[in-house]
């Protein structure tokens, strides 16, 4: 019964091909969202048991965190530690990307014991090389995404902002913000930025810090987060566990219900197509079902046999289009990763979900028809020579 | 199991004896047939001979608003008649065939077919019933396109519940029957318009009905064609002892027939 699918090539053809651009488009839409959701779900782990501390400025304080601020809030209690950052972005010229890229200085000699406070997606693994011993000056371990746009491997040199660094290790890719980081110790990116600055320079001030986690149970953050603004002064942003996740869980319910949203253009355009095709096919297999019907077939094997077809056209678009989508999404990312990250992710649940669409859709978008055709009068139809 | 050939009426053994012989079937024996003829196979074979093939009383076919396709038409048919039903268009023959054939439900009036009143039956046991009781040979496209010779002839039993496993052979046997074997793997469309009727009929046969229909079989078909058509037919019918009814105008077609009813705006006249 399927011969009635290449009876009609070209029409058939363009109908799946409908069917496909739509799942094509859908595919690369979800590619998209899923390469984002990746992004927040790993900063949505690591700020599990963290409260983010960044100072808000006034005009002395250039935005930084000084060794009086980090003492409050180390002192603030149920805070269990305290992980400290100099992120500098490595060159002013980047536009938009996905993980920008950013000079990250931290205390190399309390990495490893701050390790132990992230959670396992959170974890930092070296895919080459090695770490920083403690308090290694000049060296630098390199997230995935910076050493594949800056072509850097172990033993190479990176220069950022007037710095050199060798790299000694490149870490495992993490699909989140850490693939673009460049880490070194924390005494090279302070010096780095004090001889960048007259300001920094002329008020002697050669402590400081641009970002701080407070680690804390998480069920303790809001309360920790509420104290910790009491003691420090004003002029500090702090935002709580429960805060970040929130954001984060806003955003990627946002990107889903966008891709969700292009998804329903997408069954729809093609199930339009499906439904078209196979009201064609029932008029002008009128007779034939008449046919059919004389000699014993039943309502339901009619039926049967048009949702089959156009189940199949979904079956086939759907097959077409994750094909196409792949292969753009491969192109794409083959050409953006030189730039740094690859910005689409091709998940098993992304490809699982456009085929039951397609399939879906084939399904419903045959109904109809198929009801038609299953109500076709024997007598009427034969009548019509 | 062919009761044509126990009760002495012919069928050539190799070619379709077995009918469609499964739980449907005797499930109508048990359901649909009348107190008379009801009972297990044997008792029901006794019951049925001597009774009329098909039988009608009073069936009558109106469209709206006022127009009246047959009326009233008392007819029977016994087994293994060759008849033709004759008259002009618009006379209500193809109406009677429909009846007949239970593709179309009467206004008034019964239709008994092999001691079932089908008139009654519930519009979900038609389709089967069809497909057991009755073959259907139309005028011209017959024919799924798309399918072979053979899917054509093996397409009834497709629809057959349990699925016959020798359906191919089957159909094989009945494409024989025609004098096709050698035209299994053709498509309609690289048959002639003879050869697609031959097609037609073993479809028809495949399952061994009791009562083939025909309406108009050689209508699209030159004189000569239609005349090897029609002694095919005749064979066939002399041959499997089923009872053939065939709608024509071709005057020829009834010359050759047991039996001529003709019609005339509705009516039967003799």
């Amino acid at each position: 019964m399927l011969r009635n699918l290449f009876r009609r090539r070209l029409r058939t053809a363009l109908t799946v091909l409908g069917v496909a651009v739509g799942i094509l488009a859908f595919t690369v839409m979800g590619g998209m969202a899923e390469k984002f959701n990746r992004i927040i779900q790993g900063g949505e782990a690591y700020f599990l048991n963290r409260i983010a501390i960044r100072s808000t400025g006034g005009l002395v304080r250039l935005n930084l965190l000084f060794p009086n601020d980090i003492a409050i809030v180390r002192g603030t209690p149920g805070v269990k530690a305290v992980e400290t950052h100099i992120m500098l972005p490595l060159d002013e010229t980047a536009g938009f990307e996905l993980a920008p890229r950013f000079l990250v200085g931290i205390e190399t000699d309390q990495f490893h014991q701050l390790q132990q406070w992230a959670p396992p997606a959170a974890t930092l693994h070296l895919k080459a090389g090695r770490w920083w011993a403690p308090k290694e000056r000049g060296v630098a371990v390199l997230g995935a995404a910076i050493a594949r746009k800056m072509r850097l491997d172990v033993g190479d040199t990176l220069r950022a902002r007037d710095g050199r660094f060798r790299v000694v290790g490149v870490l495992k890719e993490t699909l989140s913000l850490p693939d673009g980081w460049a880490i070194v110790d924390q005494a090279d990116v302070r010096e780095l930025m004090f001889e960048g600055s007259t300001m920094l320079k002329s008020l002697g001030l050669n402590e400081f810090y641009t970002n701080a986690y407070a680690v804390v149970d998480p069920a303790q953050g809001e309360a920790v987060t509420t104290e910790m603004a009491l003691r420090l002064r004003k002029g500090f942003l702090l935002h709580s566990p429960q805060q970040l996740i929130t954001a984060a869980r806003q955003a990627s319910t946002l990107l889903n219900t966008a891709i969700l949203g292009a998804g329903a253009v997408a069954v729809l355009v093609g199930a339009l197509a499906v439904i078209n095709t196979m009201f064609v096919a029932v008029g002008e297999r009128t007779r034939e079902i008449g046919i059919k019907k004389a000699i014993g077939a039943k309502r339901l094997d009619i039926l049967r046999e048009f949702l089959i077809e156009s189940t199949v056209i979904g079956l086939l678009g759907g097959a077409l289009g994750i094909a196409m989508g792949a292969g753009l999404i491969t192109l794409i990312n083959g050409w953006t990763a030189g730039q740094g990250t690859p910005v689409f992710l091709l998940t098993p649940r992304l490809v699982t979900g456009a085929m039951a669409f397609a399939v879906l859709l084939g399904v419903t978008a045959g109904v109809i028809p198929a009801f038609r055709a299953a109500s076709v009068d024997p007598v009427r139809a034969l009548r019509e020579m | 199991m062919s009761f044509w050939r126990r009760l002495g009426w012919g069928g050539t053994g190799d070619l379709l004896d077995e009918g469609i012989d499964h739980a449907e079937y005797s499930r109508l024996d048990g359901r649909w047939t009348d107190g008379a003829a009801g009972g297990s196979g044997g008792n029901r074979l006794a019951g049925l001979i001597g009774q009329p093939l098909v039988r009608t009383e009073g069936l009558t076919k109106r469209y709206p608003p006022n127009v009246t396709a047959l009326a009233e038409a008392a007819l029977t048919i016994d087994r293994g008649e060759f008849l033709a039903i004759m008259g002009r268009s618009g006379s209500g023959k193809s109406t009677l065939l429909h009846l007949l054939g239970c593709l179309d439900r009467p206004t008034a009036g019964s239709v008994w077919l092999d001691g079932v009143e089908v008139t009654r039956l519930p519009e979900r046991h038609l389709p089967p019933f069809r497909l057991q009781k009755i073959g259907f040979v139309f005028q011209a496209h017959n024919l799924v396109p798309s399918l072979t010779a053979l899917e054509n002839v093996a397409l009834p039993l497709r629809y057959a519940r349990p699925y016959p496993a020798d359906r191919f052979d089957r159909a094989r046997s009945a494409l024989a029957a025609v004098g096709l074997a050698d035209r299994l793997y053709h498509r309609p469309t690289e048959l002639s318009g003879g050869q697609q009727q031959r097609v037609a009929i073993a479809r028809a046969l495949v399952n061994n009905p009791a009562l083939v229909l025909a309406d108009e079989p050689t209508g699209a078909l030159d004189s000569r064609t239609a005349a090897e058509l029609l002694a095919l037919l005749r064979h066939l019918c002399r041959e499997r002892g089923q009872t053939f009814v065939i709608v024509t105008h071709d005057p020829v077609v009834g010359q050759t027939c047991d039996r001529v009813i003709e019609m005339v705006d509705g009516h039967i006249l003799a």
